[in-house]
């Protein structure tokens, strides 16, 4: 079997139907397992008992009041904190994950010389599926 | 759409406001004071996802240029040249430092150079 490479320009995500390509430095989606281990006489036993995702992404920040994802992320978190945010995450071609988050607001602000930045740590509401 | 019109050419047209001749490129012939705008390294960054739309980071130089008649006067008007500059720098770069200023003979010509470094983003 040939090996495969992709990398992180073969990402694309949307959230909330928000297209983030034009923005977005990183974002990377992970699943934490809960996993219980029993210790029995005929050896260990492993249980899983729950799974909680979250989504990082790293972005340029695009303040400007009017159709900015900053200030859609804002009003989200602002208007509506607990209505979760559907995202579409392709991770490469073929492979999408479907998922919802539940809104937070992004950071603002930065450095004097450097682009402004956001980092977001999403929690994910629903498991993604594949 | 190129890099040309669309980054290096407002860039210059930007800094034309300053007494100088800016050059959105390396120019033929050295004249000062002038602003040269020249590709840094890295010039191009792939830094943004999505591959399949061109977006890239670009670094440039912008390296001032005067006279170098005395030590004095010359620094003093590469000062004065470079705070120029980075007044005049448009929103949207990121703007960073003023290297050491530098000599320069080209023929019979001596001056006095310093560079600032820029940075902005482009998408074909």
């Amino acid at each position: 079997m040939p090996t495969t490479i992709v990398t992180g320009r073969d990402i694309t995500f949307t959230i909330n139907g928000d297209n983030y390509d034009a923005q977005a430095t990183s974002a990377i989606l992970t699943i934490d397992s809960t996993i219980n281990t029993y210790q029995l006489l005929s050896g260990k036993s492993y249980f899983t008992t729950d799974s909680q995702g979250s989504f990082a992404v790293e972005m340029l920040a695009d303040w400007p009041a009017g159709g900015s994802l900053c200030n859609a992320l804002w009003t989200a978190a602002d208007t509506a904190p607990n209505t979760p945010l559907a995202v579409v995450f392709t991770a490469a071609s073929g492979s999408v994950f479907n998922f919802s988050v539940q809104p937070i607001f992004p950071s603002a602000g930065g450095t004097a010389p450097d682009a402004q930045t956001v980092s977001l740590a999403f929690t994910c509401v629903t498991t993604p599926t594949l | 759409m190129t890099i040309e019109a669309d980054i290096r050419t407002p860039l210059q047209t930007a800094l034309s406001t300053i007494a100088a001749n800016v050059y959105n490129g390396i120019p033929e012939a050295m004249t000062s004071p002038s602003i040269c705008l020249i590709p840094d390294a890295p010039y191009l960054e792939s830094v943004l996802i999505n591959g399949a739309t061109t977006k890239v980071k670009i670094n440039l130089t912008v390296t001032g240029v005067v006279a170098y008649m005395n030590n004095a006067a010359a620094l003093d008007n590469l000062e004065q040249l470079m705070i120029d500059i980075i007044s005049t720098m448009p929103s949207g770069y990121e703007v960073g430092n003023v290297n050491q200023p530098q000599p320069l003979e080209v023929g019979a010509g001596k001056y006095l150079t310093a560079d600032l470094q820029v940075s902005t983003y482009y998408t074909n």
